[in-house]
């Protein structure tokens, strides 16, 4: 299925640093949560382990995934810059945002 | 009797120590946890904006892949949002406990106190020799020691025990604090019952992010190539040490247990490049029989098919230009191209490799197809592997205007000029023009030039129905020339 403009490049590389905007916080809650104490009592320390640890790996997951998005928007943007002539003769575009 | 010191009377804190945890310091994480989660609440607003934005910005199929990962991970975030408010209640709660706890030590505290101050008194007015012994007193006149019957040593057991009871509530409260973070866990995907396994929450969501599986793909990839690199080490090995001493079957016993990696890009590469083109050259020539035993041929067949879809696959895959070119250079010597020849019958060769071996197959093709050993033609196995490329047939054929007479000229006898057929055939079907293939072959023809026997007529006939008026003229062209020449006269003379 080709693609099809709606909006122009500017508006997907803005939707795209919103994106990478919200990556980059993510990114950042990694070390607030990997900083956050323990508990002396055994059975809930090893949970409280358990947890931080978990979540430290799915947010950093997150985070890279969310920045890879950032990135393949990017790209699909530049294609479309690169297509103008394309556009201008009313070509069909097929910007691949390399995502799924 | 000696000097006896009186057992001390152990002090309050550590008598009756608070439990292990601070309640500041646990709530302290559990609003750390809130506030990484409210941020995290943020981002997931963030992210589903984005997506919906997406939505107007860009349509069509990576549009929504895009917005479909974008929202997935928008989920993840809810749930991570979701898994550090439920870890800052249960905190919250035990924190509580812990309150409730030190306030039930300090009640303990104050009546130790007391304890401690009747005992004392009493070592202090009653029996000197039991207080310094450390026990109770024969005499027990004061009332609060006469009910509570205590001494310094029963003061500590009774502190003791009740401190126990302090902390086995707290415990409890322990345990359901730690159940509730634990089902955070079950939240992710995640069953466990202690203790993360190491990768288990990549595994769960490398599963379920669509950039990850994608990821997974790559890293299986990788792993699928360390894997046949190390297949490919032993079997070049296998092969390459059995083969002098071996009979035919024995190879084809020892090839067999690779068969079923002769298409594998990865195997084929490793097999190829750990050999060498000399390499793969000499191992290829060692299976050429000395002898011809029909006996061997379905072993041999064996052998040779997995060559060639080794040689096919592996030739194919990216940086294999330069081993290709070095195998071109081994083709000059006979026995070489004897092997190849068996070898390129099997396997689907890329046009570059074509491009690259077929011309150096044909530079000999004249001392080639002894019809004392028809197994023995290697410009068969070119052809064969030719046809299935009908671009690099058609360019290799017209390359020059001796090569395309030079192979209708000669004696096909080994297949009666079949695999010529083919290769003719595939040439026909190439898209561009056919117009110097079918100038080649018409004169070839038309002049008769030709000893290709009947099996390559369809592909001769393929050929000349591209260029039907060329054909018409060339041959007439021929008979006017024919008619008018001096008697005794050649018919014709070979153009090399």
């Amino acid at each position: 299925m080709a693609d099809t403009i709606i909006v122009d490049p500017p508006q997907l590389r803005a939707v795209a640093s919103s994106i990478g905007q919200s990556g980059s916080e993510v990114a950042a809650l990694l070390g607030r949560l990997g900083g956050i104490g323990s508990v002396n009592q055994f059975e809930l320390g090893r949970s409280l382990e358990d947890f931080r640890t978990t979540w430290l790996t799915a947010l950093r997951m997150l985070a890279e995934d969310v920045d890879a998005c950032r990135t393949a928007l990017g790209i699909a943007a530049t294609q479309w810059e690169q297509q103008d002539a394309a556009l201008l003769v009313g070509g069909p575009v097929t910007p691949h945002a390399v995502v799924g | 009797m000696g000097n006896f010191v009186p057992i001390p009377i152990p002090d309050i804190t550590s008598a009756l120590p608070y439990p292990p945890d601070d309640p500041d310091v646990v709530r302290g994480i559990a609003a750390a946890l809130v506030s990484i989660g409210s941020s995290l609440g943020v981002d997931v607003i963030s992210l589903q904006s984005a997506a919906g934005s997406l939505d107007a910005t860009w349509k069509g199929a990576d549009s929504t892949a895009a917005q479909r990962e974008i929202r997935t991970i928008a989920t993840y975030a809810i749930r991570c949002e979701r898994a550090m408010s439920t870890a800052n209640s249960a905190l919250n709660a035990y924190a509580v406990a812990l309150d409730s706890a030190r306030r039930s030590i300090d009640g303990l505290r104050r009546r130790y106190a007391v304890h401690a101050a009747d005992i004392r008194r009493t070592e202090a007015t009653g029996d000197p020799v039991a207080s310094m012994l450390g026990q109770a007193p024969r005499t027990l006149t004061d009332p609060a020691n006469a009910r509570i019957g205590l001494d310094s040593s029963g003061l500590r057991d009774l502190s003791h025990r009740q401190r126990l009871g302090v902390l086995g509530d707290l415990d409890a409260a322990a345990h359901r604090a730690a159940a509730a973070i634990d089902a955070t866990l079950t939240d992710i995907g995640i069953e466990t019952y202690r203790s993360v396994a190491p990768g288990a929450v990549t595994s769960v969501l490398a599963g379920r992010l669509p950039l990850w599986q994608q990821r997974n793909r790559i890293r299986a990839r990788q792993l699928h190539v360390t894997e046949m690199t190390a297949k490919a080490r032993i079997a070049a090995h296998d092969i390459g040490s059995l083969i002098a001493t071996s009979s035919p079957k024995d190879r084809a016993e020892v090839v067999a247990r690779y068969r079923r990696w002769q298409r594998d890009p990865a195997f084929t590469r490793a097999f190829l490049t750990a050999l060498n083109p000399a390499g793969f050259a000499y191992v290829t020539e060692q299976n050429y029989p000395a002898l011809r035993d029909y006996r061997t041929h379905d072993h041999l067949d064996s052998v040779f098919s997995f060559y060639g879809n080794v040689l096919a696959t592996g030739t194919g895959q990216p940086g294999m230009t330069l081993w290709t070119r070095r195998l071109t250079r081994e083709m000059d010597r006979q026995p070489t191209r004897r092997a190849l020849g068996l070898t390129l019958r099997s396997g689907t060769y890329s046009p570059e490799t074509l491009e690259a071996m077929a011309p150096a197959m044909l530079r000999h093709t004249e001392d080639e197809g002894s019809p004392h050993d028809p197994w023995d033609d290697p410009t068969v196995g070119t052809m064969l592997a030719l046809a299935s490329q009908p671009a690099v047939a058609r360019s290799v054929l017209t390359r020059d205007k001796v090569t395309l007479p030079q192979l209708l000229g000669r004696d096909w006898a080994t297949d009666d000029g079949q695999s010529l057929g083919a290769a003719l055939s595939s040439a026909a079907q190439a898209p561009g023009s056919s117009a110097t293939l079918a100038h080649l072959t018409i004169t070839s023809v038309a002049h008769g030039y030709t000893h290709a026997r009947l099996g390559a007529a369809q592909g001769i006939a393929d050929v000349l129905a591209t260029q039907p008026r060329a054909v018409q003229a060339t041959f007439a062209a021929a008979n006017s020339a024919t008619t008018t020449a001096v008697p005794g006269t050649p018919r014709s003379t070979s153009p090399y």
